[in-house]
């Protein structure tokens, strides 16, 4: 990790309430490049008020240009101030932090699942595995059309894969939820599939009950307030499935096992 | 410039607050720690202790409650685990030590008086995370007691950490001066509470946390100077350091050094920021010492 700072390329309105930012990822010795699952955190001027850095998974790294993305939802004072940036403008970055998605074993059919806010992790991590030709099974899900982002899909799309858009009110693609897709398939079975997921904690908790009862491995990328990021404050802890224990999101995570945590 | 603290020195006045710097390694990729001029640990205890149920933390108006609850690895891990690496950082590093017991205390410094790595003491008399909490740092008497018998144990430095959540912080301050204490920090988060009003109770499990930042800098800069007026031994300043000129106005206060704790989570690179500004502050006014800041106003 290291502290650089960076520009704004571009940010940009891309569904209902979230925006899609494009900043330069500078080519330092000793920044290295976010792999699916990191994050970063992002200082936005010198205001005090809102006072912490703000945590956000990368979406894309485009290590030709390094160019690096985050798909973020507009939802408090920190992403307010951060959707105000444009092109041009400097934005102190953090990074990359945490653990990042373990790649899927050989053999193994992927699921990967996205739910609203959990989008841009598993954006960067489908373009990823699509390139290693394991086509992976992508399910993205929203309550409605408007808050699926409207961004490029082209590469996620070549033979073999299946993107399935999945909203509540059935808006477009399935009429569901992701859980409920997931449901669907009948060829979820232990030892042959493994599944990837980020997305409100309900909906990873579904995805949690759904896996641990079919035996199936499951890897979620978790949210929680941050105060340093980088494993120093614990105040971004979680529950462990052991009873008493809680795990650091910014460290041990922010991707588990899903079998490692209370749910 | 060098700060005196009993019979030792620091070599520079900016210091990073317990609790907000891990055990150091955390920051070890980001900062260059040789900037640092103590580095204040995370809060030991004598047992391993998981934390508070979350959340944790509550950002506020240039602020922010945590309720951690001295999360750590226990003393004998600290031992095992964290002293190999403070040996190796080019800062000293002070041990901040907590107990729910006197003799816990007792324990913990007798544990770590004979360890190389170990620089000093900070005693946490006042983490308000607790919910056993602590009489200790909120009454004179208990808190000189305390102190008289940690200094039997060690030689080393000997900070006593100071709570705002009191009527009279200099009285508290005085106690441990009498103690036998090399110096004092002040000052600890204070009390704080947010309530969620959709579900109607407080959003910590505890109830209240302890609040740092930006909000509290003039508490802290109020308290650093009611003290520094009443004691003879030096006052680290903390509270809401954002930048040189805070650093500064709690050195004009009476600090002899100060720590930058909150902070370090928003600008890990502060303590450099901090600590050339206090320099460049100093060379315009033509101070050459810590002392040179502490005759301005009464």
């Amino acid at each position: 990790m290291k502290q650089f700072l960076s520009s704004v390329r571009e940010n940009i309105a891309v569904a209902d309430g979230y925006n899609l930012l494009t900043f330069d990822w500078p080519p330092h010795v000793g920044i290295k490049n976010p792999l699916p699952g990191q994050f970063i955190t992002i200082r936005n001027g010198y205001s005090t008020d809102p006072l912490l850095r703000r945590p956000f998974a990368v979406s894309a790294f485009h290590a030709d240009s390094h160019v690096c993305e985050i798909v973020y939802q507009i939802r408090g004072s920190g992403t307010r101030a951060l959707s105000a940036c444009s092109k041009g403008d400097k934005i102190d970055i953090i990074g990359p932090l945490g653990n990042g998605f373990p790649a899927p074993r050989p053999g193994r059919r992927v699921y990967l699942v996205a739910g609203g806010i959990g989008f841009g992790p598993i954006y960067f991590l489908a373009h990823s595995i699509a390139k290693t030709g394991n086509p992976p099974v992508i399910l993205i899900g929203a309550r409605t059309k408007a808050l699926i982002p409207d961004v490029s899909y082209d590469r996620l799309l070549h033979k073999g894969d299946a993107l399935v858009f999945c909203t509540d009110d059935g808006s477009k693609g399935f009429h569901g939820t992701v859980v409920d897709k997931l449901e669907s398939f009948e060829n979820l079975k232990p030892g042959e599939c493994e599944i990837y997921a980020c997305g409100p904690r309900g909906m990873l908790a579904g995805i949690a009950k759904l896996t641990e009862a079919a035996d199936i491995t499951c890897w979620v990328s978790m949210e929680q307030v941050m105060g340093c990021g980088v494993g120093a404050c614990m105040g971004c802890a979680i529950r462990a499935r052991e009873p008493g224990k809680y795990l650091r999101v910014c460290t041990e995570g922010p991707v588990f096992n899903a079998k490692d945590l209370a749910w | 410039m060098v700060i005196k603290i009993g019979r030792n020195t620091l070599k520079g006045p900016v210091c990073v607050a317990s609790g907000t710097f891990g055990y150091g390694s955390e920051y070890e990729e980001l900062i260059d720690l040789s900037q640092i001029g103590a580095l204040f640990s995370k809060s030991v205890t004598v047992e391993e202790r998981p934390g508070n149920d979350i959340p944790r933390l509550i950002e506020t108006p240039s602020g922010l409650v945590n309720s951690i609850g001295l999360a750590n690895v226990g003393i004998d891990r600290y031992i095992d685990e964290k002293l190999p690496l403070f040996e190796n950082y080019p800062c000293p590093v002070v041990a901040n030590i907590a107990g729910g017991t006197t003799n816990e205390y007792e324990q913990l410094t007798e544990r770590l008086a004979e360890k190389k790595a170990i620089w000093g003491f900070e005693v946490n008399l006042s983490c308000p995370n607790v919910v056993h909490g602590l009489a200790f740092g909120t009454e004179p008497e208990p808190v000189e007691l305390l102190v008289k018998r940690l200094r039997k144990r060690t030689s080393k430095p000997l900070i006593i950490k100071l709570t705002p959540n009191v009527t009279d912080i200099a009285a508290i301050a005085l106690a441990a001066e009498a103690g036998g204490a090399d110096a004092v920090s002040c000052i600890n988060t204070l009390i704080g509470m947010v309530i969620d009003t959709k579900t109607r109770r407080p959003v910590l499990p505890a109830g209240t946390g302890g609040l740092s930042g930006p909000a509290i800098r003039p508490v802290g800069v109020a308290a650093v100077y009611r003290v520094s007026r009443r004691v003879r031994i030096p006052v680290f300043g903390i509270g809401g350091i954002m930048c040189s000129d805070d650093a500064v106005q709690y050195l004009l206060a009476g600090a002899s050094a100060v720590q930058i704790g909150t902070g370090n989570f928003v600008d890990p690179s502060l303590v450099a920021e901090v600590s050339n500004g206090i320099d460049a502050y100093a060379k315009d006014s033509g101070f050459s010492t810590i002392e040179d800041f502490h005759c301005f106003f009464e």
